[in-house]
């Protein structure tokens, strides 16, 4: 056998065995899926926005905030973190206007470190982190806080899903986003929830300041801190009917830089805890290899992929032109083989359970949404929107790997 | 509420290998039908080389005319060139196992046969047109790929037109025949592929492929 045959063997056993993981959890706990544990102790909350330039949606955000059924928030403690458009005055103006509203003026120093000094002055016994340009739905907050009662669990995270997508790209993240609300939901059910990402999270802030806060190095604070916590033992759940809206990037350029940020953060985590592999659990045995692997496999397998394409351009280039020079024909009827080997077969199968997979989740996620996924938005997704992906990983590397300061 | 079922990590690895196994089974079965296939193929040619042989030996005891000789030779040559281009299309789909080399070279050995008994023939019967493809099965240079994949179908579409006007006999230099490899040293070739056209006309680049006409009469 090939060494390529091996290499194409390795990987579909890979992704078979993922797909394989993710449809068992989903069936053995797919009655859980939308429960959510009924609320006994009222925590306090102390949600946190920390807003950076954020005119256009700061008001929207405190405004969802405060139409929430949660009876116990006690403060929203908007972080103006040296913004230079009109957030201080409507955040200032949000203050005079609602008694819970808070403004925390500060000196420009980055989202993480705005965080970590609003836990300083919050009054809540839990706090939620809420971007400034998401919108948790009314019943979120109620829908994740029973969650705390279990003990050991530290942060509770939710689905996050894209606010109005009108341009194609918005289109793809909305199924990106739904894929990944429900893979997330699946690795919490095997305790290996990996991210509690910024549009809405909630953490004990007992545990928040014990274990020292949020990462002001880490361009991907909320991968950190959720890396951090499994370290430390702590479980982190996933409330799948709770919800929060976050804008989208709305331009090829944007989407880039953010996947980026996203790339380099991760990479930067994998960096502080590479350590730890196959130790502490199910962090050591599961969320840093899967994280590992995943980087290593799509990168791997970007270049195998380029260079075959290439090899096959460079010869059929070559082919043509030999073709001409000599007078023969481009191509032979006789060419056309129809004899399809394993491999197409298991890549055929695999892309038809991919395929299902993705219309599972959209299927899953929208069940009380009550929205449907564009049959051709999928397949392009499933073709080029992830096809994509691998691209960005390497030059995520590459900067990761040069060093230096990265910014937002 | 929330049960931990990290089992199920166990479990996805025992269903990944059964469907893995599954599909790797079929798959060598469906690889073994068309081997089979190739086979069954192959023995018939084999059986169609010795009946070729017999009929040389019947040829040069003088009971049999040039031209009956070199008609054989040629239809035998056609048929096993048909076969190894099913036997070529084949190789593309064979992941799993390596018999289909083996096929290959047992074809390209049944060439080197015919290749000799032509050469017997031909002291004979100088009239006879001969092409011998010589190419590499596993070629990695994408350039000499792209000249092979020239080279066949020139030949191909030359053998189209002119039909039995002459034998042609491509073989696979690179499949560690011995006979073949000997043969070889006699015409001192600088490198593969190269058409030898009735055993003087050597063409190694695709701008020299319209001086085979020339070289056939």
């Amino acid at each position: 056998m090939e060494f390529i045959t091996w290499v194409y063997l390795f990987y579909m056993f890979i992704a078979l065995y993922f797909l394989s993981l993710f449809t068992l959890t989903y069936l053995q706990n797919k009655k859980y899926f939308f429960s959510y544990p009924e609320i006994k102790k009222h925590f306090s909350i102390s949600v946190l926005i920390p807003a950076y330039n954020e005119e256009e949606c700061i008001e929207g955000t405190v405004e969802s905030i405060l139409s929430s059924d949660y009876d116990n928030i006690k403060e929203i403690i908007i972080i103006n973190d040296g913004s230079k458009d009109k957030t201080q005055e409507i955040a200032k103006k949000l203050e005079d206007k609602y008694e819970k509203v808070i403004l925390f003026d500060k000196t420009n120093s980055g989202k993480a470190d705005s965080l970590n000094q609003a836990i300083k002055i919050a009054k809540g016994e839990l706090i939620a982190v809420v971007d400034a340009d998401s919108y948790p739905s009314h019943k979120s907050f109620s829908q994740m806080v029973g969650f705390f009662e279990e003990e050991g669990v530290a942060a509770v995270t939710t689905r996050i899903l894209v606010r109005n997508p009108k341009k194609f790209i918005q289109k793809l993240q909305e199924i990106e986003y739904m894929v990944i609300a429900f893979s997330r939901k699946l690795l919490g059910f095997l305790d290996a929830i990996y991210v509690t990402p910024g549009p809405l999270a909630i953490y004990d802030k007992h545990v928040l300041i014990k274990v020292g806060g949020f990462d002001t190095y880490n361009l991907t604070e909320d991968i950190e801190i959720t890396w951090r916590l499994s370290f430390e033992g702590y479980k982190i759940r996933m409330s799948y009917p709770a919800s929060s809206t976050s804008v989208s990037p709305s331009t090829l350029k944007a989407w880039f830089k953010q996947r980026l940020r996203w790339n380099i953060g991760g990479m930067q985590t994998i960096s502080k805890y590479k350590k730890n592999f196959f130790r502490k659990g199910m962090f050591g045995f599961f969320i840093l290899p899967f994280f590992v692997f995943s980087l290593f496999l799509g990168i791997l397998g970007l270049g195998i992929f380029s260079y075959r394409v290439f090899r096959r351009f460079l010869l059929n280039y070559l082919s043509a032109f030999y073709s001409f020079d000599s007078n023969t024909s481009l191509f032979l009827i006789q060419d056309i083989n129809l004899h399809p080997s394993i491999l197409h077969f298991f890549g055929v199968t695999l892309f038809v359970l991919g395929f299902a997979f993705i219309f599972v989740a959209i299927y899953s996620v929208n069940k009380d949404l009550g929205k449907t996924a564009s049959f051709l938005d999928v397949i392009f997704y499933s073709i080029i929107y992830m096809t994509l992906y691998p691209f960005v990983l390497i030059f995520s590397l590459c900067k990761f790997l040069k060093g230096g300061k990265y910014s937002w | 509420m929330l049960k931990s079922r990290k089992h199920v990590f166990w479990e996805a690895l025992f269903v990944t290998a059964v469907i893995f196994v599954f599909g790797l089974v079929i798959g060598m079965y469906f690889e073994q039908v068309r081997i089979d296939e190739a086979n069954v193929a192959f023995y018939e040619s084999e059986a169609n080389l010795f009946d070729t042989i017999a009929f040389i030996d019947l040829f040069n005891s003088g009971k049999l005319s040039c031209e009956e000789a070199v008609n054989m030779n040629v239809d035998f040559a056609d048929n096993i060139y048909e076969e190894s281009k099913f036997i070529d299309k084949l190789k593309s789909s064979s992941k799993l196992t390596n018999s289909l080399k083996i096929i290959h070279k047992k074809y390209d050995l049944l060439r080197v046969v015919l290749w000799i008994n032509i050469l017997k023939v031909k002291g004979d019967c100088p009239k006879t047109n001969t092409l011998v493809y010589l190419y590499n099965y596993e070629e990695s240079s994408v350039e000499k790929k792209a000249i092979q994949d020239t080279f066949s179908k020139y030949i191909l579409e030359l053998k189209e037109r002119r039909g039995n006007n002459f034998i042609l006999i491509p073989i696979a230099v690179d499949q560690n025949i011995k006979t073949l490899d000997y043969l070889l040293k006699n015409y001192e070739f600088e490198t593969y592929p190269v058409i030898l056209v009735n055993e003087n006309g050597k063409i190694y680049d695709v701008e020299s492929l319209k001086e085979i006409e020339k070289y056939l009469s």
